[in-house]
Protein backbone atom coordinates (compact mmCIF):
# COMPACT_ATOMS: atom_id res chain seq x y z
CA UNK A 1 0.00 0.00 0.00
CA UNK A 2 2.84 2.36 0.98
CA UNK A 3 4.75 1.76 -2.25
CA UNK A 4 1.56 2.34 -4.23
CA UNK A 5 1.09 5.72 -2.49
CA UNK A 6 4.73 6.66 -3.16
CA UNK A 7 4.41 5.65 -6.83
CA UNK A 8 1.23 7.69 -7.11
CA UNK A 9 2.81 10.85 -5.68
CA UNK A 10 5.89 10.43 -7.92
CA UNK A 11 3.62 9.96 -10.93
CA UNK A 12 1.63 13.05 -9.93
CA UNK A 13 4.81 15.13 -9.62
CA UNK A 14 6.10 13.90 -12.98
CA UNK A 15 2.75 14.75 -14.55
CA UNK A 16 2.88 18.21 -13.01
CA UNK A 17 6.41 18.71 -14.38
CA UNK A 18 5.34 17.62 -17.87
CA UNK A 19 2.25 19.87 -17.94
CA UNK A 20 4.29 22.77 -16.56
CA UNK A 21 6.91 22.40 -19.35
CA UNK A 22 4.11 22.24 -21.92
CA UNK A 23 2.62 25.43 -20.53
CA UNK A 24 6.00 27.20 -20.63
CA UNK A 25 6.49 26.14 -24.26
CA UNK A 26 3.14 27.53 -25.31
CA UNK A 27 3.31 30.66 -23.19
CA UNK A 28 3.21 33.84 -25.22
CA UNK A 29 4.93 36.70 -23.52
CA UNK A 30 3.12 39.85 -24.45
CA UNK A 31 4.90 43.17 -24.84
CA UNK A 32 4.83 45.36 -21.78
CA UNK A 33 1.96 47.80 -22.11
CA UNK A 34 1.11 50.92 -20.19
CA UNK A 35 -2.50 51.20 -19.11
CA UNK A 36 -4.27 54.39 -18.19
CA UNK A 37 -4.22 54.82 -14.41
CA UNK A 38 -7.37 54.74 -12.30
CA UNK A 39 -8.61 58.20 -11.24
CA UNK A 40 -6.34 59.98 -8.76
CA UNK A 41 -9.18 60.36 -6.24
CA UNK A 42 -9.60 56.57 -6.15
CA UNK A 43 -5.86 56.15 -5.64
CA UNK A 44 -6.08 58.56 -2.70
CA UNK A 45 -8.97 56.67 -1.10
CA UNK A 46 -7.43 53.24 -1.63
CA UNK A 47 -3.88 54.09 -0.63
CA UNK A 48 -4.60 56.40 2.36
CA UNK A 49 -1.42 56.71 4.41
CA UNK A 50 0.56 55.01 1.64
CA UNK A 51 -0.40 57.41 -1.17
CA UNK A 52 3.20 58.52 -1.65
CA UNK A 53 4.25 54.90 -2.08
CA UNK A 54 1.36 54.39 -4.52
CA UNK A 55 2.68 57.30 -6.62
CA UNK A 56 6.21 55.91 -6.50
CA UNK A 57 5.02 52.46 -7.56
CA UNK A 58 3.11 53.98 -10.45
CA UNK A 59 6.27 55.84 -11.40
CA UNK A 60 8.34 52.63 -11.32
CA UNK A 61 5.74 50.91 -13.51
CA UNK A 62 5.94 53.79 -16.00
CA UNK A 63 9.75 53.81 -15.90
CA UNK A 64 9.83 50.06 -16.59
CA UNK A 65 7.54 50.59 -19.57
CA UNK A 66 9.74 53.39 -20.91
CA UNK A 67 12.81 51.20 -20.48
CA UNK A 68 11.20 48.40 -22.48
CA UNK A 69 9.36 50.41 -25.12
CA UNK A 70 10.42 49.39 -28.60
CA UNK A 71 11.78 52.04 -30.93
CA UNK A 72 9.53 50.85 -33.74
CA UNK A 73 6.37 51.31 -31.66
CA UNK A 74 4.43 54.32 -32.95
CA UNK A 75 4.63 57.16 -30.45
CA UNK A 76 0.93 57.86 -30.58
CA UNK A 77 0.15 54.36 -29.31
CA UNK A 78 1.31 55.13 -25.79
CA UNK A 79 1.37 58.94 -25.65
CA UNK A 80 -2.02 59.29 -23.99
CA UNK A 81 -1.36 56.59 -21.37
CA UNK A 82 2.05 58.10 -20.64
CA UNK A 83 0.56 61.59 -20.20
CA UNK A 84 -2.16 60.28 -17.88
CA UNK A 85 0.27 58.24 -15.81
CA UNK A 86 2.63 61.17 -15.27
CA UNK A 87 -0.36 63.38 -14.50
CA UNK A 88 -1.65 60.87 -11.93
CA UNK A 89 1.78 60.44 -10.31
CA UNK A 90 2.40 64.16 -9.96
CA UNK A 91 -1.15 64.89 -8.77
CA UNK A 92 -0.88 62.14 -6.18
CA UNK A 93 2.55 63.25 -4.96
CA UNK A 94 3.54 66.71 -6.25
CA UNK A 95 6.80 66.88 -4.30
CA UNK A 96 8.29 63.71 -5.83
CA UNK A 97 10.70 65.15 -8.39
CA UNK A 98 11.61 62.18 -10.60
CA UNK A 99 8.39 62.08 -12.66
CA UNK A 100 8.92 65.68 -13.81
CA UNK A 101 12.34 64.83 -15.25
CA UNK A 102 11.02 61.67 -16.93
CA UNK A 103 7.98 63.49 -18.24
CA UNK A 104 10.22 66.22 -19.71
CA UNK A 105 12.50 63.60 -21.25
CA UNK A 106 9.76 61.59 -22.96
CA UNK A 107 6.55 63.56 -23.44
CA UNK A 108 7.24 66.82 -25.34
CA UNK A 109 8.85 65.12 -28.33
CA UNK A 110 5.83 62.84 -28.87
CA UNK A 111 3.36 65.43 -30.14
CA UNK A 112 2.13 68.97 -29.68
CA UNK A 113 -0.67 67.74 -27.39
CA UNK A 114 1.84 65.80 -25.31
CA UNK A 115 4.05 68.89 -25.02
CA UNK A 116 1.07 70.92 -23.81
CA UNK A 117 0.15 68.22 -21.32
CA UNK A 118 3.76 68.09 -20.17
CA UNK A 119 3.67 71.82 -19.44
CA UNK A 120 0.53 71.26 -17.33
CA UNK A 121 2.40 68.54 -15.42
CA UNK A 122 5.33 70.93 -14.96
CA UNK A 123 2.89 73.51 -13.56
CA UNK A 124 2.18 71.05 -10.72
CA UNK A 125 5.93 70.85 -10.10
CA UNK A 126 6.30 74.65 -10.20
CA UNK A 127 3.50 75.01 -7.62
CA UNK A 128 5.18 72.39 -5.40
CA UNK A 129 8.67 73.89 -5.85
CA UNK A 130 8.15 77.60 -6.57
CA UNK A 131 11.86 78.42 -6.25
CA UNK A 132 13.15 75.59 -8.43
CA UNK A 133 14.56 76.83 -11.73
CA UNK A 134 14.66 73.46 -13.53
CA UNK A 135 10.90 72.95 -14.00
CA UNK A 136 10.43 76.55 -15.15
CA UNK A 137 13.31 76.17 -17.59
CA UNK A 138 11.74 72.96 -18.97
CA UNK A 139 8.40 74.71 -19.45
CA UNK A 140 9.91 77.72 -21.21
CA UNK A 141 12.01 75.49 -23.48
CA UNK A 142 8.94 73.44 -24.39
CA UNK A 143 7.14 76.59 -25.47
CA UNK A 144 9.93 77.53 -27.87
CA UNK A 145 11.07 74.09 -29.03
CA UNK A 146 7.87 72.05 -29.26
CA UNK A 147 4.98 74.52 -29.24
CA UNK A 148 6.52 77.35 -31.30
CA UNK A 149 5.19 79.97 -28.90
CA UNK A 150 8.10 82.36 -28.30
CA UNK A 151 5.99 84.89 -26.39
CA UNK A 152 4.81 82.24 -23.91
CA UNK A 153 8.41 81.11 -23.59
CA UNK A 154 9.49 84.70 -22.94
CA UNK A 155 6.77 85.02 -20.28
CA UNK A 156 7.99 81.83 -18.55
CA UNK A 157 11.60 83.01 -18.65
CA UNK A 158 10.55 86.43 -17.33
CA UNK A 159 8.70 84.79 -14.42
CA UNK A 160 11.79 82.69 -13.66
CA UNK A 161 14.04 85.75 -13.87
CA UNK A 162 11.86 87.45 -11.23
CA UNK A 163 12.71 84.77 -8.63
CA UNK A 164 15.36 85.77 -6.10
CA UNK A 165 18.89 84.57 -7.04
CA UNK A 166 17.79 83.64 -10.57
CA UNK A 167 20.73 83.69 -13.03
CA UNK A 168 20.59 86.67 -15.45
CA UNK A 169 20.47 84.15 -18.31
CA UNK A 170 16.69 83.79 -17.79
CA UNK A 171 16.11 87.54 -18.17
CA UNK A 172 18.22 87.56 -21.33
CA UNK A 173 16.32 84.63 -22.81
CA UNK A 174 13.04 86.40 -21.96
CA UNK A 175 14.26 89.42 -23.95
CA UNK A 176 15.42 87.31 -26.91
CA UNK A 177 12.19 85.29 -27.14
CA UNK A 178 10.02 88.39 -26.67
CA UNK A 179 11.69 89.85 -29.75
CA UNK A 180 11.37 86.54 -31.60
CA UNK A 181 7.66 86.49 -30.78
CA UNK A 182 7.18 90.02 -32.09
CA UNK A 183 7.19 91.96 -28.80
CA UNK A 184 10.44 93.84 -29.49
CA UNK A 185 9.61 96.65 -27.05
CA UNK A 186 9.26 94.19 -24.15
CA UNK A 187 12.57 92.63 -25.15
CA UNK A 188 14.22 96.05 -25.17
CA UNK A 189 12.88 96.86 -21.69
CA UNK A 190 14.18 93.53 -20.36
CA UNK A 191 17.62 94.16 -21.87
CA UNK A 192 17.80 97.64 -20.35
CA UNK A 193 16.85 96.20 -16.95
CA UNK A 194 19.57 93.57 -17.31
CA UNK A 195 22.12 96.22 -18.27
CA UNK A 196 21.23 98.30 -15.21
CA UNK A 197 21.91 95.40 -12.85
CA UNK A 198 24.96 93.93 -14.63
CA UNK A 199 28.47 94.68 -13.37
CA UNK A 200 30.61 92.53 -15.66
CA UNK A 201 32.14 94.71 -18.37
CA UNK A 202 32.07 92.05 -21.07
CA UNK A 203 28.42 91.21 -20.48
CA UNK A 204 27.49 94.91 -20.28
CA UNK A 205 29.14 95.51 -23.65
CA UNK A 206 27.14 92.61 -25.16
CA UNK A 207 23.90 93.97 -23.72
CA UNK A 208 24.68 97.44 -25.09
CA UNK A 209 25.20 96.02 -28.59
CA UNK A 210 21.95 94.12 -28.40
CA UNK A 211 20.10 97.18 -27.07
CA UNK A 212 21.35 99.17 -30.10
CA UNK A 213 19.96 96.47 -32.42
CA UNK A 214 16.65 96.32 -30.53
CA UNK A 215 16.32 100.13 -30.70
CA UNK A 216 16.77 99.99 -34.48
CA UNK A 217 14.12 97.30 -34.69
CA UNK A 218 11.77 99.36 -32.51
CA UNK A 219 12.17 102.27 -34.96
CA UNK A 220 11.06 99.99 -37.80
CA UNK A 221 8.19 98.77 -35.64
CA UNK A 222 7.11 102.37 -34.94
CA UNK A 223 7.21 103.06 -38.68
CA UNK A 224 5.04 100.00 -39.28
CA UNK A 225 2.46 101.24 -36.76
CA UNK A 226 2.45 104.67 -38.38
CA UNK A 227 1.99 103.11 -41.85
CA UNK A 228 -0.87 100.98 -40.59
CA UNK A 229 -2.57 103.98 -38.99
CA UNK A 230 -2.41 105.94 -42.24
CA UNK A 231 -3.34 103.12 -44.64
CA UNK A 232 -5.54 100.99 -42.37
CA UNK A 233 -3.51 97.96 -43.43
CA UNK A 234 0.02 96.71 -42.88
CA UNK A 235 2.53 96.96 -45.76
CA UNK A 236 3.34 93.88 -47.88
CA UNK A 237 7.03 94.67 -47.69
CA UNK A 238 9.20 96.71 -45.32
CA UNK A 239 10.54 98.77 -48.23
CA UNK A 240 7.09 100.36 -48.53
CA UNK A 241 7.93 102.25 -45.30
CA UNK A 242 10.84 104.08 -46.97
CA UNK A 243 11.16 107.04 -47.09
CA UNK A 244 7.85 108.36 -45.72
CA UNK A 245 7.91 106.55 -42.39
CA UNK A 246 11.59 105.74 -41.98
CA UNK A 247 14.64 107.05 -43.92
CA UNK A 248 16.04 103.53 -44.50
CA UNK A 249 15.55 100.00 -43.20
CA UNK A 250 18.51 99.39 -40.85
CA UNK A 251 20.79 96.56 -41.80
CA UNK A 252 20.49 94.11 -38.91
CA UNK A 253 22.54 90.93 -39.23
CA UNK A 254 24.98 88.67 -37.38
CA UNK A 255 23.50 88.62 -33.85
CA UNK A 256 19.90 89.08 -34.93
CA UNK A 257 17.92 89.22 -38.17
CA UNK A 258 14.90 91.40 -38.78
CA UNK A 259 12.07 89.23 -40.10
CA UNK A 260 8.78 90.63 -41.37
CA UNK A 261 5.88 88.19 -41.73
CA UNK A 262 2.93 90.45 -42.42
CA UNK A 263 1.72 91.90 -40.07
CA UNK A 264 4.36 90.84 -37.50
CA UNK A 265 7.87 92.23 -37.21
CA UNK A 266 10.22 89.91 -35.37
CA UNK A 267 13.84 89.92 -34.35
CA UNK A 268 15.26 86.42 -34.55
CA UNK A 269 18.62 84.75 -34.07
CA UNK A 270 20.37 83.86 -37.39
CA UNK A 271 20.35 80.19 -36.35
CA UNK A 272 17.26 80.06 -34.25
CA UNK A 273 16.75 77.34 -31.66
CA UNK A 274 13.94 75.94 -33.79
CA UNK B 1 -7.67 54.30 41.90
CA UNK B 2 -4.33 52.61 42.56
CA UNK B 3 -6.12 49.28 42.76
CA UNK B 4 -7.82 49.87 39.40
CA UNK B 5 -4.50 50.86 37.82
CA UNK B 6 -2.93 47.71 39.24
CA UNK B 7 -5.76 45.64 37.77
CA UNK B 8 -5.34 47.34 34.38
CA UNK B 9 -1.59 46.73 34.45
CA UNK B 10 -2.07 43.06 35.36
CA UNK B 11 -4.57 42.35 32.60
CA UNK B 12 -2.58 44.41 30.09
CA UNK B 13 0.45 42.30 30.96
CA UNK B 14 -1.53 39.16 30.15
CA UNK B 15 -2.48 40.64 26.75
CA UNK B 16 1.17 41.53 26.06
CA UNK B 17 2.39 38.06 27.01
CA UNK B 18 -0.34 36.49 24.89
CA UNK B 19 0.77 38.63 21.94
CA UNK B 20 4.41 37.65 22.41
CA UNK B 21 3.45 33.99 22.75
CA UNK B 22 1.60 34.16 19.43
CA UNK B 23 4.74 35.64 17.76
CA UNK B 24 2.74 38.73 16.76
CA UNK B 25 5.82 40.94 17.05
CA UNK B 26 8.43 38.60 15.65
CA UNK B 27 6.25 37.54 12.72
CA UNK B 28 5.37 41.09 11.76
CA UNK B 29 8.96 42.26 12.18
CA UNK B 30 10.15 39.52 9.82
CA UNK B 31 7.37 40.42 7.39
CA UNK B 32 8.43 44.10 7.42
CA UNK B 33 12.09 43.14 7.01
CA UNK B 34 11.27 40.88 4.05
CA UNK B 35 9.24 43.68 2.41
CA UNK B 36 12.05 46.18 2.91
CA UNK B 37 14.61 43.79 1.46
CA UNK B 38 12.35 43.08 -1.52
CA UNK B 39 11.76 46.80 -2.00
CA UNK B 40 15.49 47.41 -2.39
CA UNK B 41 15.32 45.55 -5.73
CA UNK B 42 13.14 48.32 -7.14
CA UNK B 43 15.27 51.26 -6.05
CA UNK B 44 17.25 51.24 -9.29
CA UNK B 45 14.15 52.71 -10.89
CA UNK B 46 14.28 55.85 -8.71
CA UNK B 47 17.06 57.92 -10.27
CA UNK B 48 17.02 61.14 -8.22
CA UNK B 49 14.67 61.35 -5.24
CA UNK B 50 16.16 58.31 -3.49
CA UNK B 51 15.94 59.73 0.03
CA UNK B 52 12.29 60.64 -0.29
CA UNK B 53 11.30 57.36 -1.95
CA UNK B 54 13.13 55.13 0.54
CA UNK B 55 11.67 57.07 3.47
CA UNK B 56 8.11 56.79 2.06
CA UNK B 57 8.62 53.12 1.35
CA UNK B 58 9.84 52.42 4.86
CA UNK B 59 7.02 54.27 6.59
CA UNK B 60 4.41 52.71 4.28
CA UNK B 61 5.69 49.21 5.05
CA UNK B 62 5.58 49.99 8.76
CA UNK B 63 2.04 51.31 8.30
CA UNK B 64 1.00 48.11 6.52
CA UNK B 65 2.64 46.06 9.30
CA UNK B 66 0.78 48.03 11.96
CA UNK B 67 -2.44 47.66 9.98
CA UNK B 68 -1.96 43.89 9.84
CA UNK B 69 -1.38 43.85 13.59
CA UNK B 70 -4.61 45.76 14.15
CA UNK B 71 -6.75 43.76 11.73
CA UNK B 72 -5.45 40.28 12.38
CA UNK B 73 -4.21 40.41 15.96
CA UNK B 74 -6.02 43.20 17.79
CA UNK B 75 -9.42 42.33 16.29
CA UNK B 76 -8.82 38.67 17.02
CA UNK B 77 -7.75 39.32 20.63
CA UNK B 78 -10.76 41.51 21.36
CA UNK B 79 -13.16 39.00 19.80
CA UNK B 80 -11.25 35.95 21.02
CA UNK B 81 -11.92 36.93 24.59
CA UNK B 82 -15.58 37.25 23.80
CA UNK B 83 -15.97 34.27 21.47
CA UNK B 84 -14.15 31.82 23.70
CA UNK B 85 -15.81 33.16 26.82
CA UNK B 86 -12.48 34.17 28.35
CA UNK B 87 -14.19 37.40 29.23
CA UNK B 88 -16.33 35.51 31.74
CA UNK B 89 -13.26 34.19 33.52
CA UNK B 90 -11.72 37.65 33.64
CA UNK B 91 -14.90 39.38 34.77
CA UNK B 92 -15.45 36.72 37.42
CA UNK B 93 -12.52 38.35 39.20
CA UNK B 94 -13.29 41.64 40.88
CA UNK B 95 -12.66 43.87 37.85
CA UNK B 96 -15.22 46.05 36.17
CA UNK B 97 -16.07 45.83 32.49
CA UNK B 98 -14.59 49.32 31.96
CA UNK B 99 -11.33 48.14 33.52
CA UNK B 100 -11.41 45.16 31.18
CA UNK B 101 -11.81 47.38 28.07
CA UNK B 102 -9.06 49.77 29.15
CA UNK B 103 -6.76 46.85 29.99
CA UNK B 104 -7.18 45.19 26.60
CA UNK B 105 -6.60 48.54 24.89
CA UNK B 106 -3.52 49.26 27.03
CA UNK B 107 -2.06 45.80 26.43
CA UNK B 108 -2.51 46.03 22.67
CA UNK B 109 -1.24 49.64 22.66
CA UNK B 110 1.96 48.56 24.43
CA UNK B 111 2.42 45.70 21.95
CA UNK B 112 1.92 48.16 19.12
CA UNK B 113 4.44 50.53 20.70
CA UNK B 114 6.98 47.73 20.96
CA UNK B 115 6.40 46.83 17.31
CA UNK B 116 6.79 50.48 16.27
CA UNK B 117 9.97 50.87 18.32
CA UNK B 118 11.53 47.81 16.67
CA UNK B 119 10.44 48.91 13.18
CA UNK B 120 11.48 52.52 13.87
CA UNK B 121 14.98 51.55 14.98
CA UNK B 122 15.37 49.21 11.99
CA UNK B 123 13.98 51.90 9.70
CA UNK B 124 16.45 54.51 10.93
CA UNK B 125 19.30 52.04 10.44
CA UNK B 126 18.12 51.19 6.89
CA UNK B 127 17.74 54.88 5.97
CA UNK B 128 21.19 55.69 7.36
CA UNK B 129 22.68 52.82 5.35
CA UNK B 130 20.94 53.93 2.13
CA UNK B 131 22.09 57.51 2.74
CA UNK B 132 25.69 56.39 3.12
CA UNK B 133 25.54 54.26 -0.01
CA UNK B 134 24.37 57.00 -2.41
CA UNK B 135 25.77 60.38 -3.36
CA UNK B 136 24.76 63.21 -1.02
CA UNK B 137 22.79 64.99 -3.75
CA UNK B 138 20.31 62.11 -3.96
CA UNK B 139 19.68 61.93 -0.21
CA UNK B 140 20.23 65.38 1.20
CA UNK B 141 18.08 65.43 4.32
CA UNK B 142 17.48 62.98 7.13
CA UNK B 143 16.17 64.54 10.31
CA UNK B 144 15.90 62.54 13.54
CA UNK B 145 13.37 64.89 15.23
CA UNK B 146 11.07 64.74 12.19
CA UNK B 147 11.59 60.99 11.97
CA UNK B 148 10.33 60.75 15.58
CA UNK B 149 7.45 63.08 14.79
CA UNK B 150 6.47 60.98 11.78
CA UNK B 151 6.60 57.81 13.86
CA UNK B 152 4.57 59.44 16.63
CA UNK B 153 1.98 60.42 14.01
CA UNK B 154 1.89 56.86 12.68
CA UNK B 155 1.49 55.43 16.20
CA UNK B 156 -1.29 57.92 16.91
CA UNK B 157 -3.17 56.81 13.76
CA UNK B 158 -2.82 53.21 14.89
CA UNK B 159 -4.15 54.09 18.35
CA UNK B 160 -7.19 55.75 16.78
CA UNK B 161 -7.89 52.57 14.82
CA UNK B 162 -7.31 50.44 17.91
CA UNK B 163 -9.81 52.46 19.92
CA UNK B 164 -12.34 52.08 17.09
CA UNK B 165 -11.70 48.32 17.07
CA UNK B 166 -12.47 48.26 20.81
CA UNK B 167 -15.68 50.15 20.12
CA UNK B 168 -16.73 47.79 17.31
CA UNK B 169 -15.77 44.72 19.35
CA UNK B 170 -18.15 45.87 22.04
CA UNK B 171 -20.91 46.63 19.57
CA UNK B 172 -20.93 43.50 17.38
CA UNK B 173 -20.23 39.86 18.03
CA UNK B 174 -17.48 37.97 16.18
CA UNK B 175 -14.11 38.98 14.82
CA UNK B 176 -15.03 38.95 11.11
CA UNK B 177 -17.73 41.67 11.33
CA UNK B 178 -15.34 43.78 13.43
CA UNK B 179 -12.65 43.35 10.77
CA UNK B 180 -15.06 44.40 8.01
CA UNK B 181 -16.29 47.39 10.01
CA UNK B 182 -12.72 48.50 10.73
CA UNK B 183 -11.73 48.32 7.06
CA UNK B 184 -14.87 50.23 6.10
CA UNK B 185 -14.13 52.82 8.77
CA UNK B 186 -10.56 53.24 7.47
CA UNK B 187 -11.75 53.61 3.86
CA UNK B 188 -14.30 56.24 4.88
CA UNK B 189 -11.59 58.11 6.83
CA UNK B 190 -9.33 58.03 3.72
CA UNK B 191 -12.13 58.85 1.30
CA UNK B 192 -13.90 61.65 3.12
CA UNK B 193 -11.11 64.25 2.68
CA UNK B 194 -11.03 63.43 -1.07
CA UNK B 195 -14.80 63.88 -1.33
CA UNK B 196 -14.60 67.11 0.69
CA UNK B 197 -11.89 68.44 -1.59
CA UNK B 198 -13.98 67.64 -4.68
CA UNK B 199 -17.13 69.18 -3.21
CA UNK B 200 -15.21 72.28 -2.09
CA UNK B 201 -13.94 72.78 -5.65
CA UNK B 202 -17.50 72.73 -6.99
CA UNK B 203 -19.21 74.40 -4.02
CA UNK B 204 -18.96 77.92 -5.43
CA UNK B 205 -20.39 76.90 -8.80
CA UNK B 206 -23.22 74.65 -7.66
CA UNK B 207 -23.96 76.11 -4.24
CA UNK B 208 -23.58 72.78 -2.42
CA UNK B 209 -22.67 74.43 0.87
CA UNK B 210 -25.11 72.26 2.84
CA UNK B 211 -23.38 69.15 1.51
CA UNK B 212 -20.06 70.63 2.51
CA UNK B 213 -21.38 71.22 6.02
CA UNK B 214 -22.62 67.64 6.20
CA UNK B 215 -19.20 66.34 5.09
CA UNK B 216 -17.49 68.56 7.65
CA UNK B 217 -19.72 67.12 10.38
CA UNK B 218 -19.02 63.60 9.17
CA UNK B 219 -15.29 64.34 9.36
CA UNK B 220 -15.62 64.69 13.13
CA UNK B 221 -16.86 61.08 13.25
CA UNK B 222 -14.47 59.81 10.57
CA UNK B 223 -11.34 61.93 11.18
CA UNK B 224 -8.83 62.73 8.44
CA UNK B 225 -5.97 60.50 9.57
CA UNK B 226 -3.61 61.99 6.98
CA UNK B 227 -3.40 65.06 9.24
CA UNK B 228 -1.10 62.90 11.35
CA UNK B 229 1.02 61.92 8.36
CA UNK B 230 4.37 63.71 8.83
CA UNK B 231 6.53 61.11 7.12
CA UNK B 232 7.58 63.27 4.16
CA UNK B 233 9.34 65.67 6.56
CA UNK B 234 11.83 63.06 7.77
CA UNK B 235 13.87 62.87 4.56
CA UNK B 236 13.13 66.00 2.60
CA UNK B 237 13.48 69.76 2.70
CA UNK B 238 9.70 70.24 2.77
CA UNK B 239 8.49 73.24 4.72
CA UNK B 240 8.27 72.54 8.44
CA UNK B 241 4.69 72.60 9.76
CA UNK B 242 3.66 75.20 12.32
CA UNK B 243 3.18 74.27 15.97
CA UNK B 244 -0.60 74.29 15.56
CA UNK B 245 -0.33 72.00 12.53
CA UNK B 246 1.44 69.51 14.77
CA UNK B 247 -0.38 70.04 18.07
CA UNK B 248 -3.97 70.13 16.79
CA UNK B 249 -4.05 66.73 15.00
CA UNK B 250 -2.44 65.06 18.03
CA UNK B 251 -4.91 66.76 20.40
CA UNK B 252 -7.91 65.86 18.24
CA UNK B 253 -6.87 62.23 17.92
CA UNK B 254 -6.10 61.91 21.67
CA UNK B 255 -9.57 63.21 22.60
CA UNK B 256 -11.09 61.00 19.86
CA UNK B 257 -9.41 57.92 21.36
CA UNK B 258 -10.69 58.86 24.84
CA UNK B 259 -14.27 59.28 23.51
CA UNK B 260 -14.12 55.93 21.66
CA UNK B 261 -12.88 54.14 24.77
CA UNK B 262 -15.53 55.79 26.92
CA UNK B 263 -18.19 54.67 24.44
CA UNK B 264 -16.71 51.17 24.31
CA UNK B 265 -16.79 50.98 28.13
CA UNK B 266 -20.43 52.15 28.17
CA UNK B 267 -21.42 49.57 25.56
CA UNK B 268 -19.61 46.75 27.39
CA UNK B 269 -21.35 47.72 30.65
CA UNK B 270 -24.78 47.53 29.02
CA UNK B 271 -24.06 44.46 26.95
CA UNK B 272 -25.53 41.05 27.63
CA UNK B 273 -22.57 38.70 27.59
CA UNK B 274 -24.63 35.51 27.68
Amino acid sequence: MKSLRASFIILLMLLYGYVFILQEKHAQFKDITLENPIPVSLYRVASGYGRQLAAEMLFIKTAVFLGEVKQKAPNTSYASALENNFDAITSLYPRFIDPYYFSQAYLPSLSRDAAEKNNNILDTGITAFPKDFAFRLFKAINFILYLNEPLESARSFAETAAIADAPPLFGHLAAVFSAQGGDIVAGLISLKALLASEKDKGVRSRYQKEIAIFEQAVQVNDALIAYQKKNNAPPDDLNQLVPEFIPAIPEIKDTFILVYNKPLLRLVRPTPLK
Amino acid sequence: MTKTLRQIAALAQLIILDGLRRHALLGLFLFALACETGGLLFFDFIPRDIGRASNDFLFSISWITGFLFLLFHAVHVAAWNDERRTIHTLLARPISRATYVISVFAGLAVLLLMLNCILGATGWLVLSLIRKSVQAVYFQNLSLPYFFLAWLGLYCIELVLLSVIMLFSGSVRGSFPVLLLTISYYLICSGLPVVRQTVTQHADQQGSHSLLLLLKTLSSVFPDITQLDFKTLAASSDLAPSLSQIALPFSVSSIYVAICLWLACSIYQRRDLQ
